[in-house]
C-alpha cells in the first residue's frame, strides 16, 4: 500500500495527515536539514543518516498519538538528539575496536569544508566534550533556546550556560593557538 | 576545575568565536550529502505496520468485525467532516478518523504490544490465527545487518610493484551495505592514484555478510585465477581483509568462499578458513598521503597518517624535471603506530611530484622503501 504515501493532494494542516503522508512531506522538508544537525553530534555521516532514518520511522510509529500533530518537527529534533546520544554512548565502547586510525574521508564535499579557519573550528568542536558539543550544537546550529536546549537534554539552564561559556572558551584557545602556530 | 566559568547570557553574533562557529557547523552540515532514504523509511514504518495489521486482523476476526475493504484506498483529499482516509484500509486503528471514537483504552495495539507477540502473529494468517506453540525461534543464520548509506567507502589497494597497502575512499555507486560496495570497489580495482593496483578481477555480486561474528565474503571463481608469488598472494588477501572489516567498522575474522566453497585457493595459494587483519605495520605502507591542498597560492599542504623509527618520514619534493626541490623530515607515529602527520611546503607556483615515505636507514642495503606520491600544482 506504498501508493497511499504519497496521495495526489496533500493538505497544510498536519492534523489532516496521516502517517504516511506525514512521514513523506517532512522529509521533503527536514530531511537534510536534520541530517546536517545529526552530523554535528555524531560526527561522520552514516550515523548521522541512521539517527534522522529511526527518527522518521518513530514519527511514523507515534504518528497516531502524539499530542499534536503540529509539533512534529520538534518531536522529529527531539529523536534526532536522542538518537545521537545513544550513538555517542556505543561509540565509547565501539572506538576501541575501530580498525584504524581511519582519518575523514577525504570526499571533495570533505576538503570544500576543510577552509584552514572551519577546519580548526570543527577540530576543536569534535574535541569538546560531548556534553559541550550538543549545547553549543543545538544553541548555534539548531538555534534552540537555553530554556529549550535545557529540557532537550534533560539538564538545567544553569547548567546549560556553563558547558556553552566552556565549550566556547576551549574553542577561542584552540584557534588562537593555530593563529600563533602559523 | 575550579575556574570560575561565567554563567552570564549566552554570547550572540557579536562574538567573533560564535560568528566562526556557526559558519564552520553550517559548511559542515551544507556538506552533508545524504542518499535518499525515503522507500527504505516507508519499508521500515510498513514491516513494523504489517505486523500491526497481522495482530489487528486476528484481533478483527476474534471479535467477527469485519471491516468493509470497499473503501479502502479511496484517494480523494480529506475534506472537513470526510471519512474517508487516505489508509482506510492499510491502517485499520487509523487515528484521527472521525468514525473512530475517541481513542480508547486499545488504539493501535500492536504498537504496545510486546514485540515477541507480533512477532509470533506475523506469520499467521487473517483467518487462522497459527497456535502459538513455540516461541518464535529463529532457525536463520545469526545474521547481523552491517553499516550502510556511507557517501564513501574505505577501498585499499596495493602500491604498483610492492605488497604494502594503501587506501582511498570510493563512491562506490550501488546498494547494499558499505562493506559489500567496498568489495565490489575493491575488486574493480580503479583507485584514483595510479600507482595504486589490485590484482584482483572485477565481480559484481561478490557481497559481504556478518555471520556469527564472521564476515563471510562470498566470490565468483573468476576474481583469483591468476597464479602470484606467495607474498603478493597473501598482500592480496590482507587487501580484501583490510576493505571489508574497515568498511564494517568491525576489526572481525574474514572467511572467503569462492562460489560458495570455504578455504579457496586465491592466486595460486590455499587460504585459511578465517583470516583477519595482520599487524598494521606488516602490510600498511609506512606512509599515505590522504590530502594535499594547493588553496592558498605559494605553497602545499600534505597530510597524511604513517609511521616511522622515532617517528620520523621524510617528505620531498620534485619538480616536472625530476630535480628535487624540497626535503623535509615530518613528525608521524613511531614504533608501529600510525599517526597523522602534516607539512606545509612553500614553493613557486609550478606542478611537483609530493613524495612522502620512511626515511631510507640502510644506506640502500634494504629493502626499497615505498613512497607515497601525488602530483600538485602550485598557484
Amino acid at each position: 500500500m506504498r501508493d497511499s504515501g504519497r496521495p495526489a493532494v496533500v493538505g497544510e494542516d498536519p492534523r489532516a495527515w496521516d502517517a504516511d503522508t506525514a512521514v513523506t512531506v517532512l522529509y521533503a522538508a527536514h530531511w537534510r536539514r536534520l541530517v546536517g544537525l545529526a552530523l554535528l553530534l555524531v560526527r561522520d555521516g552514516a550515523s548521522a543518516e541512521e539517527v534522522v532514518q529511526d527518527a522518521f520511522v518513530a514519527l511514523h510509529r507515534r504518528w497516531g498519538r502524539l499530542d499534536d500533530q503540529a509539533l512534529a518537527v520538534a518531536y522529529l529534533r527531539q529523536s534526532v538528539v536522542n538518537g545521537a546520544r545513544d550513538v555517542l554512548r556505543h561509540r565509547e565502547v565501539e572506538d576501541r575496536r575501530r580498525p584504524l586510525p581511519d582519518p575523514e574521508p577525504e570526499g571533495p564535499e570533505e576538503r570544500a569544508v576543510r577552509a584552514a579557519e572551519h577546519r580548526t573550528v570543527l577540530a576543536a568542536l569534535d574535541a569538546l566534550p560531548d556534553r559541550q558539543r550538543e549545547v553549543l550544537v543545538l544553541r548555534y546550529h539548531g538555534d534552540l533556546s537555553e530554556h529549550d536546549i535545557a529540557e532537550s537534554l534533560g539538564i538545567s539552564r544553569g547548567a546549560v550556560k556553563t558547558h556553552a561559556h566552556r565549550g566556547l572558551a576551549a574553542l577561542r584557545a584552540a584557534v588562537q593557538t593555530t593563529e600563533e602556530h602559523t | 576545575m575550579s575556574d570560575p566559568t561565567p554563567t552570564g547570557p549566552l554570547p550572540g553574533d557579536e562574538d567573533a568565536a560564535v560568528r566562526s562557529l556557526r559558519e564552520a557547523m553550517a559548511a559542515r552540515a551544507d556538506a552533508a550529502d545524504p542518499g535518499d532514504r525515503l522507500a527504505q523509511i516507508h519499508d521500515r514504518a510498513h514491516a513494523h505496520r504489517r505486523r500491526t495489521r497481522a495482530w489487528t486482523a486476528v484481533a478483527a476476526a476474534a471479535a467477527v468485525v469485519v471491516v468493509g475493504g470497499g473503501t479502502a484506498l479511496a484517494l480523494t483529499r480529506p475534506g472537513p467532516g470526510d471519512t474517508v482516509r487516505l489508509t482506510a484500509a492499510s491502517a485499520a486503528p487509523a487515528p484521527a478518523t472521525s468514525s473512530t471514537p475517541p481513542p480508547g483504552p486499545a488504539p493501535a495495539p500492536a504498537t504496545s504490544t510486546p514485540a515477541a507477540t507480533a512477532t509470533a502473529t506475523a506469520t499467521a494468517t487473517a483467518s487462522a490465527p497459527a497456535p502459538a506453540t513455540t516461541s518464535p525461534v529463529s532457525n536463520a543464520a545469526p545474521t547481523s545487518a552491517l553499516p550502510s548509506g556511507a557517501a564513501t567507502v574505505p577501498v585499499y589497494f596495493l602500491g604498483d610493484g610492492t605488497t604494502k597497502l594503501f587506501r582511498e575512499f570510493a563512491k562506490a555507486a550501488g546498494g547494499g551495505d558499505d562493506a559489500t560496495r567496498a568489495l565490489r570497489a575493491m575488486l574493480a580495482g580503479t583507485a584514483r592514484d595510479p600507482d595504486y593496483a589490485s590484482p584482483w578481477s572485477a565481480d559484481d555480486a561478490a557481497r559481504v555478510t556478518a555471520v556469527d561474528g564472521v564476515l563471510v565474503v562470498d566470490l565468483d571463481g573468476s576474481v583469483a585465477a591468476t597464479t602470484l608469488p606467495a607474498a603478493q598472494a597473501s598482500a592480496a588477501v590482507q587487501q580484501l581483509v583490510y576493505t571489508v572489516t574497515a568498511a564494517a567498522g568491525d576489526d572481525l575474522p574474514v572467511e572467503i568462499r569462492v562460489g560458495a566453497a570455504a578455504q579457496p585457493t586465491l592466486f595460486g595459494h590455499a587460504v585459511a578458513r578465517t583470516v583477519s587483519r595482520a599487524p598494521q605495520a606488516d602490510v600498511q605502507a609506512p606512509a599515505w598521503i590522504t590530502s594535499t591542498s594547493t588553496a592558498t597560492p605559494g605553497q602545499v599542504v600534505v597530510a597524511g597518517v604513517g609511521t616511522g623509527f622515532e617517528g620520523t618520514l621524510l617528505c620531498t619534493v620534485t619538480d616536472a624535471s625530476g630535480a628535487e626541490v624540497a626535503r623535509e623530515a615530518v613528525q608521524a607515529g613511531s614504533n608501529g603506530r600510525f599517526a597523522e602527520f602534516s607539512a606545509t611546503v612553500p614553493l613557486p607556483a609550478g606542478t611537483y611530484t609530493v613524495a612522502v615515505q620512511a626515511p631510507d636507514e640502510s644506506d640502500g642495503e634494504g629493502a626499497a622503501p615505498v613512497p607515497d606520491t601525488k602530483t600538485v600544482t602550485v598557484r
